[in-house]
């Protein structure tokens, strides 16, 4: 078959167009919609999101070069080594797949321009090895089922791998990372599990071994055993792998740098944060000494790492973001518990209402005034009496009230500000 | 009966069948071109994935034997069609009846898969063809504008008991039954050989 011929029937080439459209799509309405800005890692991870379509079109077109290749009867005939003759009718199929994953880093690329370090070469390549091992199965299918069968199998069981498995209630969350298409959105703190990424490969591993099975094998029915055997065995230890994490498999980033002491306050930022350096150390600095003098105490170490160094606050700092109401943000979030109740009987709902609006006129957020204006009256009524307490007497407020918020009880006693006021504590 | 796999096929059916009524409230979220993912029920990719067996045994008529055979062997696989369809409207009737609508939905889509496969075969390679039922389930998704649109999508991902589409979806089985007993039939095409 002529190099134009190859390119004109393959599959892969008809599937471009839209594949590419449905790519494009899916970044600018979600990726560069929601994904964190200035990150590398995060651009390169909401890039790979591609691969539930890029890895279909793989899927489709392996099979149905495979398919022709099983009905013209060339591998049992040819003297030439298999696999190359394997990769020559492929050719057209891992082309136009690599261009859709271009064009998906492409566009993702854009929100991290700029940001210290370069794509996350780790992740590409878990990526690129999920393409292969898609592109595997396909082989798979399109040497093993008849031809009737093959492509419509192949559409069904790529469904099933990338949106079933990811879209459907009926599957446990950690089961999408298999697919090796959805690996988080991870802030500037945070990154990529490496189990998420290690169940990502070995699966594509067993998809990829599924297809050398059906290539290499001469006896159908030994491929059609093995192949399966490869597939089953390398998603059950990707299962094993990935079963321990939850929604969102990311870690805690390290490798934090921290400045020297300003007034008595040590901040650590990530080199990403390096634009608005100044600003934000300053902030930072204003928002500590402002909850130290309500008695609060926090830690003289502020960090943007989430575990890093031992002891610190973490307050989230994302990047090329308004420095003023981002830590004011990260002031607010970091006196929140970090776990509201969620299916309590009884819920602490005006201490949490209360309490938020209070560190938000503390810190000032931008938005205090609006939500002190849409908070119920009876939280309203306490809110205000909090702000007229002198900043001591908020502090013992605050303080009593805290341990409250992640427990599933009724509002306390202490959330009337009238138990605080000059002799009441005393 | 053997030559076109009835009893695999009917199982097939039968066990989509099963799982779409089992997982009916389960929908799984489907990227479409307007960004906004669409929640499509699984039980209507379960029913259609449930097609391939059925399609695969309706695909062995098309060899020069059987074109050419004095027998109405294309009379009968008009009738295994037309019946399979009719069983389906019938067990997504019941469905619907004993509270479960999305039977309804899952029928619908049998009726547009088969007619859509026969239509297909016309003119398309037999696994092109075979493409056929998830391809149109897959264009309706995809083309789904959530957004504007957000209680119910095009034909096959409209509301049970849309008027509309139940025509559109009877219309393609019947155009398909027509191109069957037709005589313009096309024989396996040889295979291209790299």
């Amino acid at each position: 078959m002529t190099t134009r011929k190859r390119w004109i029937t393959s599959l892969s080439l008809w599937l471009a167009l839209p594949m590419i459209a449905f790519v494009v799509s899916i970044n600018m309405e979600d990726g560069l919609q929601f994904a964190t800005r200035g990150y590398w890692l995060t651009a390169t991870t909401v890039a790979s999101e591609a691969v539930s379509v890029t890895g279909v079109v793989a899927a489709l077109g392996a099979t149905w070069e495979a398919s022709r290749l099983r009905r013209a009867r060339v591998l049992a005939i040819t003297s030439r080594n298999r696999l190359l003759v394997v990769a020559e009718t492929l050719v057209p199929t891992v082309v136009v797949v690599l261009m859709g994953t271009l064009v998906s880093y492409a566009m993702m690329a854009t929100i991290a321009l700029g940001a210290p370090g370069g794509p996350a070469w780790h992740v590409i390549a878990v990526n690129l090895a999920a393409l292969t091992g898609i592109l595997g199965w396909g082989l798979f299918l399109g040497f093993a089922l008849p031809p009737t069968l093959a492509l419509a199998v192949c559409l069904a069981s790529t469904y099933v791998w990338y949106f079933v498995t990811a879209g459907s209630g009926s599957f446990p969350l950690w089961a999408r990372y298999l697919s090796g298409g959805f690996l988080g959105d991870p802030s500037v703190w945070g990154a990529v599990d490496p189990r998420a990424l290690g169940a990502a490969l070995v699966s594509a591993l067993g998809l990829a071994a599924a297809g050398l099975c059906a290539v290499l094998l001469r006896d159908r029915g030994r491929a059609l055993l093995a192949g399966p055997l490869a597939v089953v065995m390398a998603v059950g230890v990707g299962c094993w792998v990935a079963r321990p994490l939850d929604h969102h498999p990311v870690v805690p980033r390290t490798g934090i740098e921290c400045d020297a002491p300003v007034g008595g306050v040590t901040v650590c930022l990530w080199p990403e944060l390096a634009a608005d350096h100044e600003a934000l150390v300053s902030e930072v600095v204003r928002q500590h000494r402002t909850f130290s003098a309500l008695g609060l105490e926090p830690p003289s170490t502020v960090s943007a790492a989430m575990e890093e160094p031992e002891g610190s606050m973490w307050i989230p700092l994302v990047p090329r973001a308004d420095p003023r109401p981002v830590v004011a943000a990260g002031f607010v979030e970091a006196f929140m518990p970090a776990a509201l109740p969620d299916s309590c009987e009884d819920f602490p709902e005006n201490t949490v209402v209360t309490v938020l609006a209070w560190l938000r006129t503390v810190a000032q957020t931008p938005d205090h005034e609006e939500y002190r204006a849409s908070i119920p009256a009876e939280p309203a009524r306490y809110l205000d009496g909090v702000l007229d307490l002198p900043p001591r007497a908020q502090g013992e407020w605050y303080l009593a009230n805290r341990p409250v918020l992640e427990t599933c009880s009724p509002d306390p006693d202490t959330l009337d500000p009238r138990h605080f006021e000059a002799g009441a504590t005393s | 009966m053997r030559a076109r796999a009835v009893l695999p096929g009917l199982a097939a059916l039968a066990l989509a069948w099963t799982v779409g009524l089992a997982f009916q409230e389960r929908f799984f979220a489907f990227p479409t071109v307007f960004g906004t993912r669409a929640p499509v029920p699984t039980s209507l990719l379960a029913v259609t994935v449930g097609l391939i067996l059925i399609n695969h045994g309706l695909d062995r008529s098309r060899t020069s034997v059987e074109l050419t055979a004095n027998r109405p062997v294309r009379m009968w696989d008009a009738a295994w069609t037309a019946a399979t369809a009719l069983v389906s409207v019938g067990a997504g009737l019941t469905a619907a009846v004993t509270g479960n609508p999305e039977g309804l939905l899952m029928a619908r889509a049998v009726v547009a898969g088969l007619g859509g496969y026969l239509i297909a075969r016309l003119v398309l390679r037999t696994d092109l063809a075979s493409l056929a039922p998830l391809a149109v389930l897959t264009a309706n998704i995809v083309l789904w504008d959530v957004q504007t649109f957000p209680e119910s999508g095009p034909w096959l991902l409209s509301d049970p008991d849309n008027a509309v589409a139940w025509g559109a979806s009877v219309l393609l089985l019947v155009v398909g039954l027509a191109g069957l007993t037709s005589r313009v039939q096309r024989v396996h095409r040889s295979a291209d050989v790299p």
